[in-house]
């Protein structure tokens, strides 16, 4: 099942992940060669996703580089998971009204 | 910055510290406050749409144009092979020496083009480099090897590195005798990382253009080249006409150069009279050598019946008359390579002296464009080596660039630093040594006596006994003072309520102890003495020592004063020894001024007259040394001393040095 990003989801995304980037940049952990290169990659990337799964798996790639962005990772997974359960409860919802 | 911060000079330990420590903590820079800014006002799109865009005022090295550079080389090498393979063919005697110095400019040319990418490639990575990227040995070896010719770096870091010696170092990084896991490996690469490295890179690079004249002039050297080429092959074809026509002519029978030079100039006049006739007459396509061509031509001009044509065909009957009564002058000859008629060959001669006048002006010009080449290739040398110096000294630069600003600036803020905390440390001693002044100007005599419910009854004998009994002969001045503070501290709790509340806020004053709960505290699971001594460690030798000679004398001439003195003690050699070097006389002569001090503070306290005791020893002294009972005082140390070096072993001083007498 895939759930598909709209721009409430996206801004959400770009939060989380300019959250883990500030604490990056806090850090000294990215030098302002980095950043640029690193902005703009998270920009690409989320414009084209469609799915919190694409973003996942960009984000799981970006972690592996910058481990600040595990925050983000986790956050966004939590996300993931719970927007699956709400479009499950929607259904049985729906379901269970049929039947009655 | 202080005085003492801006003379503060940068010493190799600083710049070890720069080295090893790593940055220094840096406050929030400007685009971090944007970035926060944005971030919260905007959101985190625009954030990383500025932060995307920021940089972009930032020039870009042109990497591409060295590998311009390098690919002009590689052409050039490519132009002296083909010399040297065109050598290869030649027959010359100087061929061989040519094609060996040839060889050299090629290898020289093909060096120069590998090292030029190499360093493209080095500049690039230094460039592209991020905290996650892997970086080549290559480059880990190429900053190794500028840092150990870069002055003060080896001497800097070589002992903290564990090199006593710090050439030794050096040899280690210009052979790349070193892990990349080792300290040093890790100080490289974090260089390489470092942002300012990076900016210092683009920094240089921006200095390094690629002149577009040296474009220009590779065209204009193709151009020229190909020129002199296609003029060297004309020449060298025509060179051999000329030798072919001349060896032709030279084997022609003399009777045919004979009739040549009759029927030649009568058939030349006839040719260009009628060719210009035919030209007239708008006909063309006739060649008058050829004797069938001639014969057609005649049969066309009977055909028209117009002047100009009787003409033509008069001159054409002419010709053909020439050609069939000289028949042998134009057959082909089989001697001849090129199978001419002796006319043919006569003809050719009579035009040699023009065209060897037409080789010696290609020649000419030949050699020009060849000067013109050689100006050009040396205008073009220049450029490229220019440019290719630049490039190949832009790596040096930046590491250099990066210590002399970065780690030696690092090093600069680091003893910046260390003279700040000095001067603040100072400024705490100072305090320190003024407020212990006050804790003895205030509390050391009243600490001698003793006390009961806070009030004096009297001297404490039986410390000041053990003061010059025991504790003189084993401690230095400096340790007397301590031992003095410590019983300042031990006494306080003896002493009126007011005096101990001063002495306990001077105490924390000096960090000596401390108030919990308004309650005051000395420093737990140690003893005073500790903790005196703790707190001496802290403070300035020569203070302590200038102390010493003040206020132990006091607590000297206090002992003087109840009686306690040399006169009543007796010493071992070692003991004499001891205080021989400990002690300047100087001590002892403040002593003795000390009791009289004490002796009116006695007065004063408890009533004059109580104590007297010891007070003959003054008129004593003066009795044996005269008037100036110091200088004996400076004989008694000088017995004192004298006996000790002839180890008497104990002795016992009597009447204030009076006798001396020793006891085996």
């Amino acid at each position: 099942m895939q759930y598909l990003l709209n721009n409430d989801d996206k801004k959400r995304i770009y939060d989380v992940l300019a959250d883990c980037f500030i604490v990056g940049l806090k850090n000294n952990y990215i030098g302002s060669f980095e950043q640029k290169h690193i902005a703009k990659t998270i920009l690409k990337e989320v414009e084209q996703a469609k799915s919190i799964d694409e973003v996942i798996i960009f984000l799981e790639t970006l972690s592996k580089k910058y481990s600040f962005f595990n925050t983000a990772l986790i956050t966004l997974k939590s996300d993931l998971i719970k927007k699956k359960e709400e479009i499950i409860i929607n259904k049985l919802e729906q379901y269970i009204k049929k039947i009655n | 910055m202080s005085e003492t911060v801006s003379s503060q000079h940068v010493e190799p330990y600083h710049v070890a510290a720069s080295i090893l420590g790593g940055e220094l903590p840096t406050s929030p820079s400007e685009k971090l406050k944007r970035a926060e800014a944005v971030r919260q006002r905007l959101g985190g799109k625009k954030m990383f749409e500025a932060v995307a865009e920021s940089e972009s005022a930032e020039p870009e090295p042109n990497f591409a144009d060295i590998d311009k550079a390098a690919t002009s080389r590689i052409k050039e090498a490519d132009k002296v092979e083909k010399r040297i393979n065109d050598l290869s063919t030649s027959s010359a005697t100087s061929a061989q020496a040519e094609t060996t110095l040839l060889k050299e400019e090629k290898n020289s040319i093909t060096q120069r083009a590998e090292r030029l990418k190499q360093t493209k490639k080095l500049l690039e990575e230094l460039y592209n480099v991020t905290s996650s990227s892997q970086i080549s040995d290559e480059l880990v070896k190429e900053v190794a090897r500028i840092l150990a010719n870069t002055p003060g770096f080896c001497i800097a870091v070589a002992k903290e590195l564990g090199y006593e010696d710090p050439g030794l170092l050096k040899t280690l990084l210009e052979s790349s005798g070193f892990g990349r896991d080792s300290i040093i490996g890790k100080i490289i690469e974090r260089y390489i990382r470092d942002e300012r490295m990076r900016k210092r890179l683009i920094k240089a690079m921006s200095g390094v253009t690629y002149d577009e004249t040296i474009d220009a002039l590779d065209g204009q050297i193709e151009d020229l080249e190909e020129r002199i080429g296609q003029t060297r092959q004309k020449l060298t074809a025509e060179r051999t006409w000329c030798e072919e026509v001349e060896k032709a002519y030279n084997n022609l029978d003399q009777q045919v150069l004979i009739n040549l030079a009759q029927v030649a100039p009568t058939l030349q006049n006839k040719k260009s009279y009628l060719e210009s006739l035919l030209s007239s007459l708008n006909i063309k396509w006739y060649n008058l050598d050829d004797k069938n061509q001639l014969e057609s031509l005649a049969n066309f001009l009977r055909r028209q019946k117009n002047t100009g044509y009787d003409i033509a065909l008069q001159l054409v009957s002419e010709i053909l008359d020439i050609y069939n009564r000289n028949q042998n002058l134009f057959l082909p000859q089989p001697n001849n390579l090129h199978q001419k008629s002796p006319y043919q060959v006569y003809i050719e001669y009579q035009a040699l002296q023009q065209k060897r006048a037409e080789i010696a002006a290609a020649e000419t010009q030949m050699r020009k464009d060849e000067l013109d080449l050689a100006n050009l290739r040396q205008q073009r040398r220049r450029l490229l080596e220019s440019y290719e110096g630049k490039v190949l000294r832009v790596l040096e630069s930046t590491v250099k660039g990066y210590y002399n600003e970065v780690i030696l600036g690092d090093a600069y803020a680091i003893a910046q630093a260390e003279a700040q905390e000095k001067e603040g440390e100072k400024e705490k001693a100072e305090t320190r040594e003024q407020k212990l002044k006050l804790l003895l100007d205030r509390f050391l005599s009243l600490s001698l006596f003793r006390y009961e419910g806070g009030r004096v009854v009297g001297w404490d004998d039986q410390f000041l006994k053990e003061a010059v009994k025991v504790e003189l002969l084993q401690r230095s001045p400096e340790k007397m003072l301590e031992y003095i503070v410590q019983r300042v501290i031990e006494q306080r709790t003896q002493m009126p309520e007011n005096y101990q509340k001063q002495i306990n806020s001077l105490l924390v004053e000096l960090g000596i102890g401390s108030y919990e709960d308004g309650n005051f505290t000395l420093p737990q699971n140690k003893t005073i003495s500790e903790v005196v001594s703790d707190f001496f460690s802290q403070l300035n030798p020569n203070f302590v020592f200038q102390e010493a000679t003040i206020r132990v004398p006091k607590l000297l001439g206090a002992a003087y004063a109840r009686g306690y003195w040399f006169d009543r003690l007796r010493f071992s050699k070692t003991q004499v020894a001891f205080l021989k070097s400990a002690y300047t006389p100087e001590f002892f002569a403040k002593a003795l001024e000390g009791k009289k001090e004490y002796q009116n503070l006695v007065d004063a306290e408890l009533g004059k007259g109580v104590l007297d005791l010891g007070s003959e020893l003054t008129p004593q002294l003066k009795r044996v040394f005269g008037k100036n009972w110091l200088e004996g005082l400076l004989k008694l140390m000088k017995i004192l001393g004298l006996i000790s070096a002839f180890g008497l072993g104990i002795f016992l001083v009597k009447g204030a040095a009076g006798a001396v007498s020793s006891r085996l």
